[in-house]
């Protein structure tokens, strides 16, 4: 059974058979809906029971011939690092199709399509072996998080659909460019075999830099990270939920898939700035993030500022030791994981306040607790993932890659380690002036307490946040092999070597 | 018997746990009367476990039991794991922590009465209990770590409490972040040792301390980077100079939570890591000083402040400071016993005046201003005569538990000869003064003179006396009997370690105290006893005679500084956070919107319009001829960059 294209197609085909469904008829929709990502959860959850993590090397591969021509094929594979991504993929897809119903109004029907869709192509780039595909699902998805801040987004949804689709289809124009020019030297779009190719060093530089602008856009890495507000501010829940959870973790894959093994000289020539651009996020962006006004804006940027770790733990390695590569490596990788929970999470919540209030300006708030108490407690935890607490997801990632930099670059550790300040300030200042204090507006005293629906939903990720924090073990242990294999072919050279 | 001992650490760790979650996530199905049944239930067992504990290691002569729980996550060259390290020490600490919690359980029955949820009250304090022990039994830095920061989040979540209070709120979040920054020192030191080492766990910190003698950054080895860094992280919890400021802003949250976390147990958390991490703290003499001088700083100047606070919880919070100074001296003097040793006795007589505070500001309707209080000791005869137990103890009078304490910590740092030791002499002399001068002037202020409060008041019931004279007992007899086992330098094992050094000049310190009678008469010819005394009874003809307002004119410019506790919060507030205001808007708006985004982002955005134009005048305008041309010169482009 070829479980890796199920797990990819089966959305689609769900999207596909949605599409005949009579829309009135909201509550056959979102049935349907949530059957599929349901499936998808399972197929997903069969794969990771199926997956050897003691193996190293790609598992599941399929291989059909595609483009001929070309010698473009359908491929696809995974290790442990996109077993773990194909997870949360499935389980967040879950969770939105779950809360769809509650939380849309309109066009339930092509929500969930949409959506749907998504997942097809946010799975596709996880699974792809061969770089034309994978280009192929990259571009895709972006398609629908168009059509998803463009319909069903807020004041300014026109502009920030605009100026998301620009910015990242911008980025991708040369990602293209590099795979084509690297598939036409190898005769094949293998990525494994892309990345065996001999290489000279103003090459590599070139594709790094092409690689470069797609993947840091999507991630997104300082300085251009300017959409993702924008685009998370005007998205809808859901569209949030799922940019947050899962297409900023599509950027960190590529740099994981791409830059790393098939340009290593140039990754490790540029793995200064890169650093210092990860560490900018952390730290810059971070006061950003202590500035904003807008509860959604300012989650956006604590996005960036977290996703610097990712950043951070992956070009680290051509700076530490090699008996802390792979603890910074995979630090980066859970940051990944858990960065999706921490801030999947709170969008999702941040929803459940628009829905009832529909604003979301901090100062409009105040004393929400006294009125909506189990959010306010809900809140809190995610809070407390956000800034990375110890027992919560958010401090796993962050603790393998501070302490990585020790040995040798005490002082990149020490400016990270300031996000323990940062991200506490601007995660519990806003937490203080919008469910703290008195009632300040009598909207506030307006809003009713979460349903049970909404309950059950916060819930998964309260389990998932602490499962992760508390006993992180499984999720390492399933992402070394994969670590270990990316490191290694991170780190040799290509110059010279015969291709 | 090492298995037994396992399963009761097990139980005492975990039952706190147990009532937690039952209190928290259960409060609509149990109720307030199960949430308090629960959470008694589980720290009540928690506490025998604790004292049966306690049993074994005091009669038994038992190695440390290093048990494992689970592996947390582990690598080709690391392990993290979550487990349990007992010892005299850890176990010692388990005790206090569960016999106050109780007492605390049980005095919050009364005084939290009437207020809405009561249930997650109790959750939260016995989570605290629950973090609190992971702390203590952790058997390795990351596990206290988990600990160190969950007591951090249950103090906020407490302090915050009563969260419509602006104060309140703004107390908590002024606590963690300030905490937070501590925290950042920890998680570098611990990141220190890892680099050093390979490893945080005891066992093999104790094995491999040597490693931590290698070369660091700026001419500074591994180990005083390492302690520097610790030290930071305990100058947060241990509210330090000059990471103190949150401490007196956390009286915002019930007065029972003053007295569990911000006397007794979590502010203690700091000293207990460097006793626990005492075989690193003794290689760094540099550091030491550093302690011992910020220490001493505390222990007089944060009481000074105590002296011209009306509120009797502040008093109380800034005695806490003072005391908190005392035991950190006594950590950098080396003499980690007599640190303990104040630990433990202040967290019993600390934690009775709390409880005392708060049964006065309960009595009084939630009245802290002690102005406004007087002569209550004739219808609050308990609280008066256990508050005045907690007092002498505090002054440290002759045979009182605090004396024991304290007289040999002043005895230790006078006999030290590290840097710094002779200034932190004189400090610690001159804070018996001022300890003397704001307790007598407390207990004066509410329970002595003319009554001022213009409603009769009474005493509070049982489950507001119980705790009261329960604490009386041990600030009275508990140190005469403890400075039988701290004086011998051995009795915790290599739980505390001393070079031997330290032992050659502290000996004689500790070795006074194995005759408590004895030096409690030695100590009428000592100078601190005296110093107590003429202090105490001159503050109290003071306030007898009512005199201390033509003082505090006399002496205003002093007394305007300590009003405005030496200006720290002045710092923080007129300095500190407006510049950090000012950087994160310039950020904002001069950085992120108008320099990347406006200019940068939207700038190229807006070039292509413009070459649109141009190309419209060329070209037909229809989008596919605009794909045409894209992917032909993206194939010409490829073309040439392949054949070249």
């Amino acid at each position: 059974m070829p479980l890796l294209s199920l797990i990819v197609w089966h959305s689609a085909i769900g999207a596909v058979l949605l599409m005949f469904l009579n829309p009135s008829d909201e509550k056959r929709v979102w049935k349907v809906g949530l059957g599929v990502s349901i499936i998808g959860l399972l197929l997903s959850l069969k794969l990771y029971f199926d997956f050897n993590a003691f193996e190293s090397g790609m598992q599941f591969t399929e291989k059909l011939t595609w483009i001929p021509l070309i010698g473009a094929n359908y491929q696809l594979a995974v290790d442990g690092i996109a077993v773990a991504l194909i997870v949360l993929t499935a389980l967040t897809t879950m969770i939105i199709c779950l809360m769809a119903r509650h939380l849309v109004s309109s066009n339930l029907r092509d929500y969930l399509a949409v959506f749907l869709m998504m997942q097809t192509m946010v799975m596709g780039v996880f699974c792809a072996q061969d770089a034309l595909l994978f280009y192929f699902f990259w571009e895709g998805s972006l398609i629908p998080m168009y059509l998803c801040i463009g319909i069903w987004g807020s004041k300014d949804r026109a502009f920030a659909a605009k100026k998301f689709f620009i910015y990242t289809f911008f980025g991708s124009t040369l990602l293209l460019v590099a795979i084509a020019y690297l598939g036409m030297l190898a005769g094949s779009f293998e990525m494994s075999k892309l990345a065996q190719l001999s290489l000279g060093f103003h090459e590599q530089l070139y594709l790094f830099i092409a690689f470069l602008l797609a993947f840091a856009i999507k991630v997104p890495m300082f300085p251009v990270h300017t959409w993702l507000p924008d685009a998370h501010t005007e998205a809808p829940t859901g569209g949030s939920v799922l940019l947050a959870a899962l297409l900023l973790k599509v950027g960190g894959y590529g740099f994981v898939r791409f830059s790393l093994p098939m340009t290593p000289d140039a990754a490790s020539y540029l793995a200064i700035p890169m650093i210092i651009l990860s560490l900018i996020a952390i730290v810059y962006v971070g006061l950003i993030a202590l500035a904003q006004d807008d509860m959604k804006r300012l989650i956006a940027y604590s996005s960036v500022a977290h996703m610097g770790f990712v950043t951070l733990g992956m070009f680290g390695i051509y700076l530490i030791p090699t008996d802390m590569q792979a603890l910074a490596f995979n630090g980066a990788m859970v940051q990944m994981i858990s960065h999706a929970f921490g801030s999947g999470a709170m969008f999702l919540a941040f929803g459940m306040i628009y829905q009832r209030l529909h604003t979301r300006l901090i100062d409009d708030f105040g004393g929400l607790a006294k009125h909506m108490p189990y959010l306010a407690a809900f809140f809190m935890i995610f809070s407390f993932a956000n800034i990375g607490v110890p027992g919560t997801s958010g401090f796993v990632g962050e603790l393998m890659v501070i302490i990585a930099f020790m040995k040798s670059h005490a002082w990149i550790s020490a400016l990270s380690a300031l996000t323990l300040v940062v991200a506490a300030s601007y995660t519990l200042w806003m937490y203080r002036r919008v469910f703290f204090g008195p009632v300040r507006h009598e909207r506030v005293s307006s809003a009713s307490d979460i349903i049970p629906l909404e309950h059950a939903v916060l819930w998964i990720f309260v389990i998932c946040i602490f499962a992760l924090g508390l006993y992180p073990r499984p999720l390492t242990d399933l992402m070394e092999k994969g670590s270990h294999q990316v490191i290694s072919s991170a780190t040799i050279t290509k110059i010279g070597s015969a291709s | 018997m090492k298995e037994i001992n396992i399963s009761l650490a097990v139980l005492t760790c975990f039952s706190p746990l147990v009532g937690a979650l039952l209190a928290g996530l259960f409060d609509q199905r149990i109720g307030e009367r199960g949430a308090k049944f629960a959470t008694i239930c589980g720290v009540s067992i928690a506490f025998f476990s604790a004292l049966m504990l306690l049993f074994h290691f005091t009669t038994e002569s038992i190695e440390p039991i290093n048990h494992t729980l689970y592996v947390w996550m582990s690598g080709q060259n690391f392990t993290f794991e979550v487990g349990f390290w007992l010892d005299k020490l850890s176990v010692l600490m388990s005790v206090i922590v569960t016999s106050v919690s109780l007492l605390v359980h049980i005095y919050s029955i009364a005084y939290m009465e009437g207020d809405a949820g009561i249930s997650r009250f109790f959750a939260y304090v016995s989570f605290f209990t629950f973090a609190m022990l992971v702390l203590v039994f952790g058997n390795n830095l990351l596990q206290v770590f988990f600990g160190w920061e969950g007591v951090g989040v249950a103090s906020y979540l407490l302090i915050g409490f009563w969260f419509k209070k602006d104060s309140a709120a703004n107390g908590a979040f002024k606590a963690f972040i300030v905490n937070r920054v501590g925290d950042f020192g920890f998680l570098l030191g611990m990141g220190v040792i890892f680099a050093a080492i390979g490893s945080l766990s005891f066992a093999d910190i104790l094995s491999q301390v040597g490693a931590l003698k290698a070369q660091g950054w700026l001419g500074y080895s591994l180990f005083d980077w390492a302690c520097f860094l610790l030290f930071i992280g305990a100058m947060g919890k241990s509210a330090q100079v000059p990471l103190h400021i949150w401490l007196p802003e956390s009286m915002e949250g019930p007065t029972p939570i003053s007295a569990l976390i911000h006397a007794a147990t979590m502010v203690t958390a700091g000293v207990y890591l460097v006793i626990r991490m005492s075989p690193v703290f003794e290689l760094s003499d540099t550091v030491r000083s550093l302690i011992l001088i910020l220490g001493a700083t505390g222990g007089l100047f944060l009481g000074l402040v105590g002296i011209v606070q009306n509120d009797i919880k502040r008093v109380v919070a800034y005695s806490t400071l003072s005391q908190l100074g005392y035991m950190m001296a006594a950590a950098g003097a080396s003499a980690y016993g007599l640190a303990l040793f104040h630990l433990v006795t202040h967290a019993f007589f600390k934690a009775l005046l709390f409880l005392g505070a708060g049964s006065v500001i309960l009595a009084t309707h939630h009245e802290q201003d002690m102005q406004k209080f007087g002569g209550l000791w004739r219808e609050m005869p308990i609280t008066a005569a256990t508050f005045f137990i907690g007092s002498i103890s505090l002054m440290a009078f002759p045979l009182t538990s605090g004396f024991y304490s304290k007289d040999a910590i002043i005895g230790a740092v006078g006999h030290s000869a590290i840097f710094g030791s002779g200034y932190a002499y004189i400090c610690l002399m001159l804070g018996v003064v001022v300890t003397s001068i704001y307790s007598v002037r407390a207990f004066y202020l509410t329970f002595l003179g003319k009554k001022r409060y213009p409603k009769p008041v009474t005493e509070n019931g049982r489950a507001v006396s119980f705790p009261l004279i329960a604490l009386a007992i041990p600030s009275l007899i508990l140190g005469g009997v403890m400075a039988l086992a701290v004086s011998d330098m051995s009795w915790f094992g290599n739980a505390i370690f001393y070079s031997k050094s330290s032992i050659k000049s502290l000996s004689h310190v500790f070795a006074e105290l194995k005759n408590p009678l004895l030096l409690a008469g030695e100590s009428l010819t000592h100078l601190p006893f005296w110093l107590m005394t003429i202090s105490s009874l001159l503050t109290f003809w003071v306030y007898h005679h009512n005199l201390q307002s033509k003082i505090s004119d006399k002496l205003s410019v002093f007394v305007n500084v300590l009003r405005h506790k030496f200006y720290f919060d002045c710092f923080v507030e007129c300095a500190i956070l407006p510049s950090v205001r000012w950087l994160s808007h310039t950020f904002r708006y001069q950085g992120d919107e108008r320099l990347v985004d406006r200019w940068i982002v939207m700038g190229i955005g807006s070039l292509f319009p413009k070459t649109a134009g141009m190309i419209r005048s060329v070209v037909s305008g229809y989008l596919y001829h605009y794909a045409l041309i894209m992917l032909a010169g993206l194939l010409v482009f490829v073309y040439y960059v392949v054949s070249v």
